[in-house]
């Protein structure tokens, strides 16, 4: 019995490396591991914190080759479909929002109505 | 066998002291709820740490621990007591005591069970006081009966393994004493009835009506009904320690489902209901059914994989020749309840959505889609590793090798459908890969495949590959099929009868789809042909189910098999799997009914072809006897490899299921403030899962190594 154990133990951690590398490497496909946001700074850090992990971002978008939700546009330059990185886009959008609404619209306003009413602008394709 | 019968695990030498310190722990657990003090939902939540630890991670560890050996204790005595049925009514040993074989792996592992969930109490009591002390104000009735629960499964479980020989043997009870256990069985048959029609608990929910119909008052009824002697009074122990068991794990279900589904309380957690309300919410049932099926067949692969050590370290033929029939019973067991088992588990899943669509998008769609990607892998994987030991048994059948020819068929269908099932809606790419699909993210035809519709057609298909498998299997060393007409009315009554129960659930359902009005599904008029259509193939397969009796009852048996296997196959998965996408399309809700459809098209095209090959290979000569023992060593590593998959999945599965509810304890009703409340990625799940794996499977080397020296001692 002690023999065969001593046998069959390394190949369950065979199998079980595996499963890790399996875990690892979805893993990294899909955006890296998930960080706590409980308490994070005003700060690029903290937004990724939040994008990646509590805040759920990636569930539905990706940035660039990070991630691999598409339900909602990426986030990043990628491919012909999205050439312009966020704040660029920002800038082109806010004004497309000025000129329909004929209201002042920055940038910033048209990230601000994005985060907090996502509805409220769609772009086309979604 | 005699001298295995008496060497269980502890032999006659088991701890006296063992009983005492599980009543203990029960007693303590009792006393952790009793005296937690009152909480509510929207009092600000306390944690604690241990030793620095997380103590989400230390709970999570805990917990998927006492799950572990819980499963094990709670889905061996299940089929045991079938295997010893099955001994008594044939009248041989060989069953009793394999099923005797099995009781004795119990012992060590429910202590281990009790000791685990002592202190996974002791943990959640410490670490998240605020949280346990509402669920105990909620749940403080269900908790004493839990506990008091254990007691009974203690008796029962000590009951059943050591009454195991002194139940054997003697002469019939009297005549009276049989009449009064037939009246108390006719009492308990009377009460079912009673809940059956609705005037016990008529507001109950259908599910868990069936639940305590099917897994407390069938077997008790049974039990109570066959008592005639010692060994059928031992028999019923069995089934009360079943029924006990079960009891304790629907006990424990419903605390996770209210975690994920909270009933009869308001939106700031006060129970304003009863507390059958707070017990019966939406998701305890749905996961009490899945965890049953998925107790059966992890307590059969890691009986399975104490076979196939056995197996290995095997030094006589006589040795091998037993412990490779224990591992094929075993996996008999295991691919029983697994078949299924995916049914199960969409049932679950659609309660899901219907309780929360956040949760359900989440499940499907948002953090857990990849997780179900490593799940489709490592369930699919199951399937294919039990066909292969299935294929690795025909090897010591003589007779077998004339259907080795559809082996290559059977492996075909598995991979392609192993990679449908497997393939993600949308893949992680490049920028230029996007570029080369025209801006696309999803490629033009893997994204079908990525969808709803082609998982339900292919898991169909894997289940039926499967039971063909098994078909060859047992028709191995038979060497043609009889006559049914020459069987006398009792075939012809049995096929009549299951044939009739099978039809009757599939046109029960057509009936429905017939019916349905659209607007209950939020749908449109014009949208019921959708709902139709599921109807008229519903109708067509019910025909062709009873062209399948008639054949059989007409000594046409095979031909009635193939026609009625080939229309479900055609029916489950190329037609409504394609019909899938287009319900999926244009009338998106009824893709539920298609699945349930295929569900109940598939399971009475199983029970029913089982049935007719039963009869047909009744007594059929024989090409030559099974050559148990005869097994490659190759085949035995297959069958641990099944175990450890089936407990990485459980794993995995509970982390899924656990994590739906995201940064709440209770989902809607309080939430998790500590600063884990965020849902950790597949990395660290799959670290954490195998960490339990391997302690796990070390304390099952353990057992496996105390039942060893026992034998040991025994023999000498």
């Amino acid at each position: 019995m002690n023999v065969t154990i001593t046998r069959i133990f390394p190949f369950l951690l065979v199998v079980l490396g595996v499963y890790l590398w399996i875990g690892y490497s979805i893993t990294e496909l899909t955006g890296g591991g998930r960080k706590s946001s409980a308490a994070v700074d005003i700060s690029p850090e903290g937004g990724e914190a939040i994008y990646w992990g509590k805040g759920r971002c990636f569930t539905c978008h990706s940035v660039g080759g990070q991630g691999s939700a598409v339900r909602g546009p990426n986030h990043g330059q990628f491919g012909e479909k999205f050439p312009l990185s966020m704040g660029a886009r920002a800038v082109e959008r806010a004004r497309e929002r000025a000129e329909k609404e004929g209201v002042e619209f920055t940038a910033v306003d048209y990230v601000v109505e994005s985060l907090a009413s996502p509805g409220a602008y769609v772009v086309k394709g979604y | 066998m005699g001298q295995r019968q008496s060497s269980g695990i502890f032999g006659s030498g088991a701890n006296p002291g063992r009983f005492p310190r599980l009543c203990l722990a029960s007693l303590l657990v009792l006393g952790l709820a009793v005296a937690a003090s009152p909480a509510f939902a929207l009092e600000e939540n306390v944690y604690r740490q241990f030793m620095g630890i997380d103590s989400r991670r230390l709970i999570w560890f805990l917990a998927q621990m006492h799950l572990f050996f819980g499963a094990f204790v709670l889905g061996v005595p299940l089929f045991a007591v079938i295997i010893e049925v099955v001994g008594w009514n044939n009248k041989d040993p060989k069953f009793d005591n394999l099923a005797y074989e099995f009781t004795s792996l119990l012992s060590v592992a429910y202590a281990t069970t009790a000791a685990l969930g002592g202190l996974l109490a002791f943990a959640l009591f410490t670490l998240y006081p605020t949280f346990m002390g509402y669920m105990a104000g909620i749940f403080k009735d269900i908790m004493f009966l839990y506990a008091l629960l254990f007691f009974g499964e203690t008796f029962a479980l000590y009951m059943y393994y050591y009454g195991w020989n002194w139940l054997k043997g003697g002469g019939l009870f009297s005549t009276k004493m049989q009449w009064l256990f037939k009246g108390i069985s006719l009492v308990i048959a009377a009460f079912g009835l009673a809940l059956l029609l609705g005037a016990i608990g008529p507001a109950m929910r259908v599910d868990t009506r069936w639940f305590i119909l099917l897994l407390y008052i069938l077997p008790l009824a049974v039990g109570f009904w066959i008592i005639r002697d010692r060994k059928s009074s031992h028999i019923f122990i069995g089934i009360l320690l079943n029924v006990f068991g079960t009891a304790i794990m629907q006990l424990a279900n419903s605390w996770a489902g209210f975690m994920m589904s909270p009933a009869g309380v308001d939106a700031d957690g006060v129970l304003v209901g009863t507390v059958w309300e707070a017990f019966e919410n939406i998701l305890a049932t749905p996961i009490a059914i899945h965890r049953m099926l998925g107790n059966l067949a992890f307590g059969g692969l890691v009986a399975g994989a104490y076979a196939a050590v056995k197996f290995i370290g095997a030094k006589t033929a006589e040795e091998k020749a037993h412990y490779d029939w224990m591992g094929y019973i075993s996996n008999f067991v295991a691919i029983a309840a697994l078949i299924p088992l995916p049914f199960a588990g969409y049932y679950l899943g659609r309660e899901v959505y219907s309780t929360s669509a956040v949760m359900g998008n989440n499940m499907m769609g948002g953090d857990f889609s990849w997780t179900f990607i490593i799940q489709a892998m490592l369930v699919g994987s199951l399937f294919v590793i039990s066909n292969y030991y299935l294929w690795s048994g025909m090897t010591r059948i003589p007779g077998a090798e004339r259907y080795y020819k559809f082996i290559k068929y059977i492996l075909f269908a598995l991979i392609v459908s192993f990679a449908i099932w497997l393939t993600p809606h949308n893949l992680p790419l490049t920028s230029q890969e996007v570029g080369e699909m025209a801006g696309s993210q999803y490629h033009p035809m893997l994204k079908y495949l990525g969808l709803m519709p082609a998982k339900n057609a292919v898991v169909n298909l894997i289940i039926l590959a499967t039971f063909f498998s098994f078909l060859l299997y047992r028709r191995g060393n038979m060497e043609d099929a009889v006559s049914i007409r020459a069987q006398g009315k009792g075939a012809r009554i049995t096929i009549l009868i299951v044939g009739g129960v099978a039809i009757a659930l599939v046109a029960q359902y057509a009936v429905t789809m017939l019916q349905m009005d659209p607007a209950e599904l939020d749908l449109p008029a014009d949208r019921a042909e959708f709902i139709r259509m599921i109807g008229y193939v519903l109708v067509f397969e019910c025909l062709i189910g009873i062209v399948a009796i008639i054949l059989a009852l007409t000594d046409r048996g095979k031909l009635g098999q193939a026609i009625y296997l080939a229309v479900t196959a055609f029916n489950v998965t190329i037609f409504l799997g394609v019909y899938g996408f287009v319900v999926m399309e244009k009338a998106s809700p009824v893709l539920r009914n298609v699945a349930v459809s295929q569900f109940l098209q598939l399971i009475s095209c199983l029970v029913l072809v089982a049935v007719i090959d039963a009869f047909l290979f009744k007594r059929a000569k024989s090409l030559g006897g099974m050559q148990w023992g005869k097994m490659t060593v190759r085949s035995q590593y297959a069958l641990l490899l099944l175990t450890f998959v089936i407990t990485m999945n459980m794993g995995l599965m509970g982390f899924i299921r656990s994590g739906l509810r995201g940064d709440w304890h209770i989902f809607g009703i309080m939430r998790d403030t500590s600063d884990w409340a965020y849902t950790p990625s597949n990395f660290v799940m799959t670290q954490q899962v195998g960490a339990a794996v391997l302690l796990f499977m070390i304390g099952c080397a353990f057992m496996f190594w105390l039942g060893g020296i026992s034998s040991k001692k025994q023999e000498d």
